[in-house]
């Protein structure tokens, strides 16, 4: 074991997390002094003090976690709309290659086509409705995984196959206890993907089609005017990103022990 | 692993699709006006295109992709390689990039809006942040990633300073940064289209959401083809072009999306 | 015929700080290599021999202590004073074999037509001449380190430092590329200071065997190596090859255990 394995208490006061904290006090800081200074202005630009009692207000209000929990709601449900199928379809096209000739050139036509693009013609269809939205957020994201999932099959080291064929797994034993963990890392690189796209189409169709949610709270406070309402809107839906981003990671983290940093964003160090 | 053997074969599922499409259709199980056949929608997406206003919409969707791009990308490449290299400064920015690139820039427009008020620029600078994000963290992550061991070999052979920049560090990151430059335009698309859908009057975006409001089906899928193929021209022309440029990278089909 | 001095390393530290703590790898090293002269770095895993290495090439700052390197003539002739092969290789993989090969030549603003004379004979040497416009990835790990081979000695160093390059490979393309670095290194006879924990290799390859104990590193004992050149695979049989093999395991083992209980 290595001797500089710094401790819990230590990395708390190292300068990773130090230097980032102290750049954004004294950002905030700035930012509330230059709008009482009058440098900034306070109709566009409201100190952040005033956001944060905004934020108090409508948090103890309750309104805020409906819509946060509503938009958190259609991003899982979006997503795992678009990883069951996404991930069946693209193991089978991994793995049997008359299933990848036949799907393969219609997943790789539609996945690059601008997910928002779906949505009117998903509305036209089915109206503006909860599913509507639902399956607006979650074409994308289901190609992007098949393809992944394709490439997690297609890329597995031939020597781990046969090392579990010799070693007695067969079927669907070679399935979930050789091919499932060996594909696994190369998969939540496409889950990652997926939830970035998702969230982000979640977010877009909220704001155009005003429907409750982070997205139509955001579009709303802005409608009526309501600054420093926007702002917090637009701060839940970063920490929303972030919760979202980090718990993906975390839950990589715990079912891939033997991976390390798969899905540290590149950079983020 | 199968390689471009017979190229083909990739058209042979599309036009099955096609082909069925059509037939549902002349069985009277797809009705024309919700559905309508290829057979209609041919003729129809070419008279558009020769009519000249979907081309108007493609040319305006193209310039704010394109101008936003430009205008990102130098700084974008410079500020990433620049926090790529200095622990400090990537410290100090970290905060506001992360945040940035957390947020569905979308989600930026109404500020946006408020502060240069509701028009074009306020949709050109929002995009260009969209391109300008993804670039810079793209690339940052490029330097980040490059090889300390590679970066010890050019030391030794030579490169030292600048050099070992130019020689050395840049050519390392370059996949990377080019692989930021895919998804940035990726994601721009997504936000122009998803802006012209309601708060513009021109563009893709706009004809498309026009389509669906006055339920022109044909209009509706014939914006969507052209989107389509703006989409694909671009991610498979930049793989094109990202393969000629970089030779070197190996070619897996699935590192294009990382 | 009297020993030129090429190396001089002299009470050469060095400890490693981070924000949390501080690893010391090299305490107290005098090590003196003559011109021409092949010397093997042996020791246990975390020995600091590969940080030895980096502080002779430059790459290192030595917390204490000096690295002095004599170039051969007294003018400066722009010849570089190390030239490093790596064990991972670390070709440029956006560069042709042949341009991997020409890197220290284009940095030193040597013209064209000469770069590629000289790389042309170097690859020849290596028995690379068929591969000049191939890619890294596309070559096998022997081959690369041959490409590795070939971008050091085009560089002309003054000395040849070398860290476990043939760790990376196996047994076979090992024995197989130690004879022919031994019958290029003939040619020119280069000084050079080679890294690597295995006994055979250093005995067979070198002419001096210096022993560094666990960490910290410091030097323990050294071996000369008396067999006659060119070696041969038959001199592995030989008594006092065996002897001298024996000798160093006794010497190193302590060392090794040493090592592992730290862990």
């Amino acid at each position: 074991m290595n001797s500089s394995m710094p401790s819990r208490v230590t990395w708390l006061f190292s300068r990773e997390l130090t230097i980032p904290l102290a750049t954004s006090l004294i950002a905030l800081a700035a930012w509330e002094v230059l709008v009482h200074a009058g440098f900034l202005r306070a109709a566009f630009f409201p100190p952040p003090t005033n956001i944060a009692s905004t934020f108090l207000g409508l948090a103890v209000g309750g309104e805020l976690w409906v819509h946060a929990g509503t938009t958190l709601g259609r991003l899982i449900v979006s997503f795992l709309m678009a990883l069951i199928p996404g991930t069946a379809l693209g193991l089978a096209m991994g793995w049997w290659i008359g299933m990848r000739l036949t799907a393969d050139p219609l997943v790789k036509l539609l996945f690059p086509i601008p997910s928002i693009a779906f949505f009117p013609l998903v509305i036209f269809y089915l109206g503006l409705s909860e599913w509507g939205l639902l399956l607006t957020a979650a074409i994308t994201p289901f190609l992007l995984i098949a393809v992944q999932s394709a490439s997690a099959v297609e890329s597995l080291e031939r020597t781990l196959l046969e090392a579990g064929r010799n070693y007695g797994a067969r079927g669907r034993r070679l399935f979930l206890r050789v091919i499932l963990p060996a594909a696994l890392p190369r998969l939540f690189i496409g889950y990652r993907l997926a939830l970035g796209v998702g969230f982000i189409v979640t977010v877009a169709v909220e704001m155009v089609a005003g429907k409750h949610g982070l997205g139509g709270f955001l579009w709303h406070s802005w409608q009526i005017l309501r600054i420093e309402e926007m702002y917090v809107g637009l701060m839940l839906i970063g920490l929303l990103g972030i919760l979202v981003t980090y718990g993906l990671e975390a839950l990589a983290d715990r079912l891939m022990p033997w991976q390390v940093d798969l899905l540290r964003l590149k950079g983020q160090r | 692993m199968v390689r471009r053997q017979a190229n083909w074969r990739v058209l042979v599922s599309p036009l099955i699709v096609v082909v069925v499409w059509e037939l549902l259709s002349a069985a009277g199980v797809l009705r024309p006006n919700y559905v309508p056949p290829p057979s209609q929608l041919g003729p129809h997406l070419l008279a558009l295109l020769a009519g000249g206003e979907l081309w108007r919409h493609l040319s305006v969707t193209l310039y704010r992709l394109g101008l936003s791009f430009i205008f990102a990308l130098v700084p974008a490449v410079l500020l990433g390689l620049s926090l790529g290299m200095s622990r400090s400064a990537r410290l100090a920015l970290e905060p506001l990039l992360t945040s940035l690139y957390a947020i569905p820039k979308i989600a930026l427009l109404p500020l946006v809006m408020l502060v240069l008020g509701v028009n074009e620029r306020t949709l050109i600078f929002t995009s260009t942040l969209t391109s300008f994000v993804q670039m810079t963290v793209s690339t940052m992550g490029g330097v980040l990633a490059v090889d300390r061991i590679v970066l010890e070999a050019g030391k030794n052979y030579g490169a030292t300073g600048w050099r070992l920049f130019r020689y050395v560090l840049f050519p390392s990151a370059l996949p990377d940064i080019f692989t930021g430059m895919r998804i940035g335009l990726s994601l721009t698309l997504v936000l122009v289209i998803a802006v012209e859908l309601t708060a513009a009057q021109e563009g893709l975006g706009a004809f498309l959401w026009t389509a669906g409001q006055t339920f022109s089906a044909k209009n509706l899928f014939s914006a969507f083809i052209v989107i389509g193929a703006l989409g694909l021209t671009l991610t498979y022309g930049l793989e094109r072009i990202g393969n000629w440029l970089m030779p070197w990278r190996e070619r897996s089909s699935a590192a294009m999306f990382l | 015929m009297a020993a030129v001095t090429k190396i001089e390393i002299r009470d050469v530290e060095h400890v490693y700080q981070s924000d949390f703590s501080s690893v010391p790898a090299l305490a107290s090293v005098n090590l003196t290599v003559n011109d021409g002269e092949f010397v093997a770095l042996l020791g246990p895993s975390g020995c600091g021999k590969s940080s030895l290495l980096r502080i002779v090439a430059e790459l290192l700052r030595p917390t204490a202590g000096s690295v002095q390197i004599y170039s051969s003539t007294n003018k400066d002739n722009g010849r570089p004073k190390t030239a490093l092969v790596f064990q991972e290789y670390a070709l440029f993989p956006w560069r042709t074999v042949l341009e991997n090969v020409v890197f220290s030549l284009e940095m030193r603003g040597i013209p064209r037509a000469e770069r590629l004379a000289r790389a042309g004979d170097v690859l020849a040497r290596v028995g690379l001449q068929g591969f000049r416009d191939a890619y890294p990835h596309q070559l096998s790990g022997g081959m690369r380190q041959r490409v590795g081979i070939a971008r050091a000695l085009a560089a002309q160093p003054e000395v040849l430092l070398m860290d476990e390059p043939f760790g990376a490979l196996d047994a076979q393309t090992r024995t197989v590329l130690q004879e022919e670095l031994l019958r290029v290194w003939e040619n020119e006879r280069k000084t050079v200071l080679y890294v690597t924990h295995s006994i055979d290799e250093a005995v067979y390859m070198s002419d001096r065997v210096v022993l560094l104990t666990a960490r910290p590193g410091r030097i323990k004992a050294e071996y000369s190596v008396d067999l006659p050149r060119p070696r041969n695979m038959e001199m592995r049989g030989w008594n006092s090859y065996t002897k001298m093999s024996l000798d160093i395991w006794a010497c190193l083992r302590e060392e090794v255990e040493t090592a592992m209980s730290h862990e």
